[in-house]
């Protein structure tokens, strides 16, 4: 989970923002309905998108007032969605968990510890979330898989690395059975997948070189000292601009009757913000982040904390 | 009103009310929406297409005018260019028809002609399906510099990163909502007059 899909709120409506925040509170009170409490730390902007991408296809879902742990006695206004949930936590909770794997290979015995204590602490979880979704379990490991071949060869590829992720995150709808949903749900998440992949990359890649760590850039273009020259990122920036037209394209294919315009809002001015945030290594500043994913501290209106 | 009506305005997105002015804006819109530029290295292009179709149909169903609109099939046979072998045409057939992993098998058995920049080109073209656009650029690149005259492949580069900016598109529903904006201040606006009016005066 990065963090990287998230609407740019200072040019959503109102009640677009209200719909955003319900569906990311609900996210959160279903995670900790199903998994326990403790999963209720695995809620994330990403999982969001994917939930509001799912259920834009049906008639808003009723919202309620809800205890919110993060305010202490507070209560804050979520969607009560259980069965339009269910799918999106356990995807949560498999990514979440396989992400620790994976962090936890790439570290030494010592710098690893927290991350085994993380996979001990969602085990139980996890073993439910596959058990709810055996095929999404099965891909996301197999996909991982691939791309830790990928990674050992040191492959200059970056479709063929962000190809292994993106086809995790267009696993998250393969249990739809309607191809006119399921299709274009899938290309929307596979372009997704790549657009996350390039950014992360991007975003890792001076530690990445510092560190020596595989990172597709590195072999694709050389960079000098981790850094890409002006032509590489623009070149970078038309690959993502051509994933997020795609992704957009899809979009429209969908007879989405709620959220359209978040989503659109995500997929064209989210995703360009948050990359030209990335290459001007302005991403993980928080003072950069004004207009991609917060509203600018005067107006108050942070949502509060995501895991990223 | 029968039910072929009906349900080329809900086509549209119209009332059933809707003017010949209306339903030719929401035709152009929706055409523009769906328009196959968008679509291009799309694996969705038959959506799209089938999409593209409906509209046409319901727009046909609606206005007389439209009755000389020629319905555009999806382009599934384009013409080949001269120079091709019998290779390069099996490969084109293959990949108008969206046959990639039956292109891609054809391909790798063409171990002997890695230079040819025909074969490097559509190479570049099947990447390009399959959405790897990074790989497509090198492979069409590479036919480049090898056959640098060669009008097709120079438009094929074009059209991998030539695209629109990702904000122009949306550019339009911001400009919506600020009109929206806008609107909703005038009422606002006008209902504080009338109060004002209505207690004062005017004052």
């Amino acid at each position: 989970m990065f963090g990287y899909v998230r609407p740019r709120i200072d040019v959503l409506a109102a009640e677009e923002m209200d719909a955003y925040r319900a569906a990311y509170c609900g996210l959160c009170r279903a995670l900790g309905k199903q998994y326990g409490f403790r999963a209720r730390f695995l809620v994330n902007y990403d999982m969001t998108f994917l939930y509001l991408l799912r259920s834009g296809v049906r008639v808003r879902a009723e919202a309620a007032s809800c205890w919110c742990p993060a305010r202490g006695c507070g209560r804050k206004v979520c969607t009560l969605d259980p069965d339009g949930y269910e799918t999106v936590t356990a995807c949560t909770v498999i990514l979440c968990v396989e992400k620790l794997r994976d962090n936890l290979r790439d570290e030494g015995f010592l710098r690893s510890l927290p991350y085994r204590f993380l996979r001990l602490l969602y085990r139980r979880a996890y073993k439910k979330a596959a058990r709810r979704l055996p095929a999404f379990a099965a891909l996301t490991t197999e996909q991982l898989e691939r791309l830790r071949t990928l990674e050992a060869a040191q492959s200059p590829s970056i479709d063929a690395t962000a190809d292994a992720f993106a086809r995790i995150v267009a696993g998250c709808v393969a249990d739809l059975e309607d191809p006119a949903l399921r299709r274009p749900m899938e290309q929307v998440l596979y372009q997704t997948g790549r657009f996350l992949y390039l950014a992360d990359a991007l975003d890792d890649l001076r530690e990445d070189c510092k560190h020596e760590a595989y990172n597709p850039l590195r072999f694709r273009f050389a960079p000098n000292q981790g850094e890409l020259s002006e032509q590489e990122l623009d070149y970078l920036t038309q690959l993502t601009d051509s994933s997020v037209n795609l992704a957009g394209a899809a979009l429209a294919l969908l007879p989405l009757q709620t959220c359209d315009r978040l989503l659109e809002n995500t997929v064209y001015l989210g995703f360009p913000a948050v990359f030209a945030a990335v290459r001007a290594h302005k991403f993980r500043a928080k003072a950069g982040l004004a207009g991609i994913g917060r509203r600018s501290a005067k107006d108050g209106n942070t949502p509060k904390g995501e895991t990223e | 009103m029968d039910e072929a009506r009906k349900n080329a305005f809900r086509v549209l997105k119209l009332p059933e009310t809707a003017t010949q002015e209306e339903i030719r804006a929401a035709y152009e819109k929706l055409e523009e929406r769906y328009s196959e530029v968008h679509y291009l290295g799309s694996p969705l292009w038959d959506m799209a297409a089938e999409k593209r179709e409906l509209i046409q149909a319901a727009y046909k169903e609606l206005t007389e005018e439209a009755q000389s609109v020629q319905t555009q099939a999806p382009q599934t046979e384009k013409a080949e260019p001269e120079c091709s072998d019998s290779v390069s045409r099996r490969l084109r057939a293959l990949l108008n028809r969206n046959e990639l992993d039956e292109a891609q098998a054809l391909l790798e058995q063409q171990e002997n002609r890695e230079n040819d920049p025909e074969l490097l080109y559509l190479r570049g073209m099947l990447a390009w399906k399959r959405g790897w656009l990074d790989e497509a650029t090198q492979f069409v690149d590479a036919a480049l510099r090898l056959a640098p005259q060669n009008q097709e492949y120079r438009t094929g580069r074009e059209r991998l990163t030539g695209g629109l900016p990702p904000s122009a598109r949306l550019k339009q529903q911001i400009k919506d909502r600020q009109t929206r904006r806008a609107c909703a201040a005038c009422f606002a606006e006008c209902l504080c007059e009338g109060i004002c009016e209505a207690i004062c005066d005017g004052c």
